[in-house]
């Protein structure tokens, strides 16, 4: 049980004692009790979550400690407690950054245990968020991002470029490459990383809807707005706004992105008040953005705008032993939170996985390794437990860049398969020797 | 609000360290030991028309008075802390002085006396 620590400060010793008595009741409260303001001050190197403090004291007023105390110490609430009700000294003292105020009368008890819960819950949610802030930050460490190809180290050595400026970061790669991680990765790595990560699917939000989305709305601006709703430019504001598919957005709200960011600023919808922006964007898309303003779907002068830094993440089908390295990764990560016995790969299954083009890339890597480990039985999967969802195969492993050697061999293998292994059949479908394909799986070729 | 024919009432302080006895008597034995003095000065700074200090006093010892419910004590001294914070009334402050010390001591002896 961790220790919630109180200071009150209390000039009359019976009334502070009682006070103290009072919240101790609770056994996580640490109270610690003073009768005047330098004995207090002298302490407040132990920095309490909470301060009760008397708005009269021997030796100062409420008002001279608060003001000091929320200059060193801003981030420790402090109560402020009165013998008389006075709404104009409980108003200026809140105004001055008095946490709450109370009076000392029938409800002090409930008053003061009401406000020390609050305070403590409001403590425990921000341990909670800064524990999860960590958690996320390791998660998007640059290590977790896994591989060893040519193509994936070129990324890393572009990410980190992108850490040390405020640059616009576009960032391109078929559905499934990791996108959103990458961004993820960029912005927990930063110096924005305590502040917010905000993402929007531009796809995915109905285009009368994404001005209001991203730039918010003020109360009345429309037929709905029953309350004033903050857009998520304002939510990330301090940190970084990721737009993903970037891309699907029409061309009049492109013109109107792109004054945002020449001047760093919006105004909600329906409002007059100038917002002040300070966010990192980074955008991504699967299409090819310089071909969409050739073609007139993009605005030029946006795209110039957000072109920053690009970034641009390889298929897998493209990245080697990565499909390995990664299926391994996925595989004993999927182990580990289900707790179930680490699982090999197979020689043959890792063969079966490099052979394979991956139209859904990373994504599709992760479902069909962990549907493998669920299927396996043993210590070690197998081939027959990987089950690859392309609907066309021919065309899917047209995809891959190999050789003419490969390309017949897979072709061979997929027949082969498609006709239960008869060899004969399959010699006959594609017009070559039998004795070819008793090689071949003589040599463990197919 | 007096429940028994005591001059006080302990369920104000029961309802602030809760029903454990041992807690009840040592508030009691504490607002025993620390009422006195304050007693004391009220008087003095009333006999030497240091109104300010009479005042301050009050204020500051107006709370526990009210956790005990001392008859008639807590709109005798917050009557006093009126008087004294607003130049009103002066002449009143040493007569109120007195009857709330009488009303007060009266209640110490009850106490004292259940103590032992």
């Amino acid at each position: 049980m961790s220790s919630f620590k109180i200071f009150i400060v209390e000039d009359d010793r019976f009334y502070g004692e009682l006070l103290k008595r009072h919240l101790q009741l609770n056994p996580e409260n640490e109270v610690i009790l003073f009768q005047n303001g330098k004995d207090f001050l002298n302490q407040m190197y132990q920095k309490p979550d909470m301060i009760s403090l008397d708005y009269r004291l021997p030796d100062f007023t409420g008002d001279i400690i608060l003001k000091k105390l929320h200059a060193d110490y801003p981030e420790i609430p402090v109560v402020m407690v009165s013998g008389q009700e006075d709404v104009k000294t409980a108003v200026y003292l809140i105004k001055e950054g008095a946490y709450d105020y109370y009076v000392k009368d029938e409800d002090t008890k409930d008053r003061l245990w009401h406000i020390a819960n609050k305070i403590r819950e409001n403590k425990k949610l921000k341990n909670e968020i800064t524990e999860l802030k960590e958690e996320v930050g390791k998660k998007y460490n640059f290590s977790n991002i896994i591989g060893n190809s040519a193509g994936i180290k070129s990324v890393f050595a572009l990410m980190d470029r992108a850490l040390k400026a405020k640059i616009s970061v576009t960032i391109t790669g078929e559905t499934g490459t990791g996108k959103e991680l990458v961004a993820k990765a960029i912005h927990y790595n930063s110096v924005r990383s305590a502040q917010p990560f905000v993402a929007v699917n531009v796809a995915a939000i109905p285009s009368e809807l994404i001005e209001s989305e991203l730039f918010g709305y003020e109360k009345g601006a429309f037929t709905g707005a029953n309350a004033r709703k903050i857009g998520k430019f304002e939510q990330a504001n301090g940190g970084t706004l990721f737009l993903d598919e970037i891309g699907e957005m029409n061309i009049n709200m492109q013109s109107k992105l792109l004054r945002v960011l020449q001047e760093n600023e919006l105004t909600r919808l329906g409002g007059n008040e100038t917002v002040k922006l300070d966010v990192r964007l980074i955008v991504s898309t699967h299409r090819n953005l310089a071909e969409e303003v050739k073609q007139g779907q993009f605005r030029d002068d946006l795209y110039y705008r957000l072109l920053g830094l690009p970034i641009e993440l390889p298929p897998l089908r493209q990245r080697g032993t990565d499909i390995i390295i990664l299926a391994k990764y996925f595989a004993d990560e999927f182990c580990r939170e289900n707790k179930l016995k680490p699982k090999n790969l197979s020689p043959d299954t890792q063969k079966k996985l490099i052979s394979y083009s991956y139209p859904g890339n990373v994504r599709e890597l992760k479902a069909v390794v962990e549907l493998a480990t669920v299927l396996s039985d043993g210590d070690e999967i197998e081939p027959d437990n990987i089950n690859f969802n392309a609907t066309d195969p021919i065309a899917n492993f047209l995809n891959v860049d190999c050789t003419l050697e490969e390309y017949n061999r897979r072709i061979i293998s997929y027949f082969l398969q498609k006709n239960d292994r008869n060899v004969l059949e399959t010699a006959k479908q594609l017009n070559i020797g039998k004795s070819t394909i008793y090689r071949m799986l003589k040599n463990s070729e197919i | 609000m007096i429940t028994s024919s005591k001059p006080y009432s302990l369920n104000k302080l029961s309802g602030f360290v809760g029903d454990d006895p041992k807690q009840i008597l040592e508030m009691v034995d504490l607002f025993i030991q620390t009422i006195p003095p304050e007693l004391t000065l009220l008087k003095n700074s009333a006999s030497n028309n240091l109104y300010d200090e009479v005042a301050t006093v009050a204020h500051r010892i107006k709370p526990s008075i009210d956790v005990f419910d001392i008859r008639d004590a807590l709109q005798i001294i917050r009557t006093l802390e009126l008087f004294c914070r607003n130049g009103q009334n002066l002449h009143q402050v040493s007569a109120l002085v007195d009857e709330l010390v009488e009303k007060i001591s009266i209640a110490l002896e009850v106490m004292r006396g259940e103590l032992d």
